[in-house]
């Protein structure tokens, strides 16, 4: 998977689990669950929503690294 | 211009490559079935040409098959039917017992929770078909070979048929429900004609993913599975004379899949859809 992200801890740091987090975002439950696991790499549009909503950049969450 | 040329060399060049890499396990696995195919039709062949009158032994075979399964579908009917009656209901009020003890549930405890509701669906999908397979094998057996025999045996078989029908929906629901519980953004009920298309539009992006990739699964196993079941019947036909219908149905199946999916594909490649 050559997107790693720190979305498990920028959840953490604001205090929310997984739940409330994919509401914010509009997303579910299991879907933040697999990002933050690294199965799934989001749409542009979703990376941006949740940078967005973290008050920061893709590229601070999401890290492309090439293989 | 000379570095597309290069370039498209060099494309041309890993095409190559890459056909010349897989075409040596392609052929080892065209000879070995070719053999395996050979093999078994030829030991079929011998120990029918050893049978006096081929033709009435088939009918006499088709017979027996039909009443031994039409005998024993009805029971295989009710147990499945309280099979499922016992497991899902069992399955997923353990899963809402877990999901409903607080407010907020731990990841894993999710994923346990998750496994039951599957577990429940796939007990929930068998028990549905085999009920559709014996209710054809029950009907079956009586109109061709002992209809006076058996109206008790085809009543059972239509009462459970339907029982088991009623109960698939009735659970079904309850199984969206509770996933509609677990999952508030997700829409539809199983009584709505346009349910499939309500539940697709209502899953995130991830989740149609997940649907996609598992109904291409789903394709590639009935591929896998028609080319076998077509070899099967084919050599049935044979040698057990089960006629060319069975092989006729598989292939409809075999070609309305792939053609859906290659007109399917195509439209979304032109942005159609």
């Amino acid at each position: 998977m050559p997107v790693q992200n720190r979305l498990k801890d920028f959840r953490s740091n604001v205090g929310l689990n997984q739940q409330e987090m994919g509401e914010r975002v509009g997303v579910s439950r299991q879907t933040i669950s697999l990002i933050e696991r690294g199965d799934y790499s989001p749409s542009v549009t979703l990376a941006l929503k949740i940078a967005r909503f973290f008050e920061t950049t893709v590229e601070e969450i999401f890290i492309y690294e090439e293989d | 211009m000379e570095t597309k040329i290069n370039y498209t060399e060099q494309k041309m060049e890993t095409i190559k490559k890459d056909n010349k890499k897989a075409i040596i396990p392609f052929t080892i696995l065209l000879i070995l079935c070719t053999v395996a195919g050979g093999i078994i039709g030829g030991v079929a062949a011998m120990g029918f040409s050893e049978i006096k009158d081929p033709m009435a032994f088939s009918i006499q075979l088709e017979n027996n098959v039909i009443i031994f399964l039409g005998n024993i579908s009805p029971w295989i009917m009710g147990f499945s039917t309280v099979a499922c009656l016992v497991t899902c209901p069992l399955m997923l009020g353990l899963a809402k017992k877990e999901f409903r003890k607080s407010s907020y549930v731990e990841e894993e405890n999710l994923k346990k929770i998750d496994l039951k509701v599957t577990i429940a669906l796939m007990v929930l999908t068998i028990q549905m078909m085999i009920q559709f397979l014996c209710f054809s094998i029950v009907t079956m057996s009586a109109f061709m070979v002992n209809m006076e025999k058996s109206p008790t045996k085809v009543f059972f078989a239509v009462f459970i048929f339907l029982v088991g029908i009623a109960i698939y929906i009735v659970l079904l629901q309850q199984e969206v429900d509770f996933t509609k519980e677990m999952n508030p953004e997700k829409k539809g009920s199983v009584y709505d004609t346009k349910f499939a298309k309500k539940w697709l539009e209502s899953c995130d992006e991830a989740e149609q993913i997940i649907i996609y990739k598992a109904s291409y699964k789903a394709y590639q196993t009935t591929n896998m599975l028609c080319i076998g079941l077509w070899l099967l019947l084919t050599l049935a036909g044979y040698f057990l004379r089960t006629g060319v219908l069975a092989v006729i149905v598989v292939v409809i199946f075999w070609a309305a899949s792939n053609i859906s999916y290659i007109l399917e594909a195509n439209k979304l490649e032109k942005g159609t859809k």
